[in-house]
């Protein structure tokens, strides 16, 4: 008879203390967006305007093109993938990454202060690169810059943090000269993404350490 | 005495099998070609230095190109509605079959085998051996990657072409590989799309086709041109 209770005692106790359990360990959720934007921008001695917009235009639209291929949304989401993301941006043990393949409208960006997916964790953050650019200025060179969006939502749908910032590096072998074999330009342009993302999330790392709630 | 028999039957089966895997079951090599997943637009507008600086005051204190960016509502740039269907795989692939041999890729020496479906994104950058693993022992691979109608601001509209080659010889790493951009003028501007459908898509066709023979031109080249040598100190 004790036993049995015991037994009854033990299920009941079980049963109730099954969603708590479950709650505590559901891990946190990481959505990861892609880019849709993709910009060239060239300037030469004019430094920029419409004179300089139109002499390379045609320059600008291969570029573009390019970007649009090498960074396409597969090409970002792998990249971020193969990154360690949990010690980049220190991701609590155990996140679950989640990668979208369509990318955001670009002027929801920064409007949309809710949360982007339909999740409804009880941990969950969001990864978004807002913008890929190509420049190339007289002084300065060629280089790839990144915009990229972290916020963290906690349990509900209010940005407990939020950290958005361009990583930048230089660029050799990007654009392909004509005639030239375009593979190496085209690799060089996934590399250059994932050491941006890299620069991003030393600086973000900062800013969470001395972290402030999202206004 | 059947140790020596089954010697000379393995060195012979040894010497002929290069030579059969060169020439194939029919003797001849393959080329294997995929079309792109589809036709994408590209817009450079007059504005795109600028992109949303010129409200509030001449650069509207957005000093640099990215401040400027990321300011800008410029809305994504859509390919009007009735030209989607414009050159797609389907399509794509009819006209590479419709190429007599791989002549125009300067292989005459090529059976050409055209697949009816684009290889995805992900397949074209992680496959490192054969995209077709059942293909003749000689065995060479070429992929659009991507097509692209650009609309250029002072430039008119082309449309542009990203191909990837690789020769696998009759192994099963490539042996010679070679990607590059081409692109061919197009008359039909993308406003005048949905009106002149038709025209355009004549053009689009002759422009695609053009293509092709600018990047057997440029393989060839490629293929002919020593690499450059480092700048001796």
């Amino acid at each position: 008879m004790r036993t049995k209770f015991g037994i009854a005692t033990a299920a009941l106790a079980a049963l109730f203390a099954t969603p708590a359990l479950a709650q505590d360990a559901a891990p946190c959720e990481l959505h990861i967006w892609p880019a849709e934007r993709m910009t060239s921008i060239t300037t030469g001695l004019l430094g920029g305007g419409l004179i300089d917009a139109a002499l390379h235009s045609g320059t600008d639209a291969n570029n573009k093109a390019s970007l649009a291929t090498a960074l396409d949304s597969p090409s970002q989401l792998d990249a971020l993938q193969s990154l360690d993301l949990a010690t980049l941006i220190s991701l609590k043990p155990g996140t679950i990454i989640i990668t979208h393949d369509t990318p955001l409208e670009r002027k929801t960006m920064n409007k949309v202060k809710t949360r982007r997916s339909d999740s409804t964790a009880a941990c969950y953050s969001e990864l978004i690169v807002a913008d890929v650019m190509y420049q190339k200025a007289a002084i300065y060179g060629r280089s790839l810059r990144t915009l990229f969006m972290i916020r963290d939502f906690g349990a509900d749908q209010k940005i407990d943090f939020e950290y958005k910032a361009w990583g930048g590096n230089g660029l050799k072998l990007f654009p392909p000269k004509e005639g030239e074999d375009a593979i190496a330009a085209l690799d060089e342009l996934n590399g250059v993404f994932k050491k941006n993302f890299e620069e991003y999330a030393n600086n973000a790392r900062t800013a969470m350490s001395r972290r402030k709630p999202a206004k | 005495m059947i140790g020596t028999r089954a010697l000379l039957a393995a060195v012979s089966a040894l010497l002929a099998a290069p030579l059969a895997a060169h020439e194939g079951s029919d003797g001849m090599c393959e080329l294997h070609v995929w079309p792109a997943a589809g036709l994408r637009f590209s817009d450079q507008g007059m504005w795109d230095n600028f992109k949303g600086g010129l409200r509030g005051g001449i650069l509207g204190n957005l000093t640099t190109p990215e401040a400027r960016m990321e300011r800008s509502d410029r809305e994504m740039e859509q390919l009007p509605a009735a030209p989607r269907e414009l050159m797609a795989m389907a399509e794509q692939a009819a006209l590479l079959k419709a190429l007599p041999d791989a002549s125009i890729l300067g292989m005459p020496q090529y059976r050409l085998v055209v697949h009816d479906t684009a290889l995805g994104s992900r397949e074209i950058r992680s496959i490192k051996g054969r995209y077709a693993p059942e293909s003749a022992p000689c065995y060479a691979d070429l992929v659009l990657d991507s097509l692209v109608f650009s609309n250029e601001w002072g430039n008119g509209q082309n449309l542009k072409s990203l191909y990837r080659f690789r020769d696998f010889g009759t192994g099963e790493t490539s042996i010679r590989s070679f990607g590059a951009w081409v692109d061919s003028r197009l008359a039909i501007e993308p406003d005048e799309l949905p009106a002149k459908l038709d025209e355009a898509e004549a053009e689009m066709r002759a422009a695609f086709t053009n293509n092709i023979a600018l990047f057997g031109a440029a393989l060839t080249k490629n293929a002919t041109t020593p690499p450059k040598q480092g700048k001796k100190k």
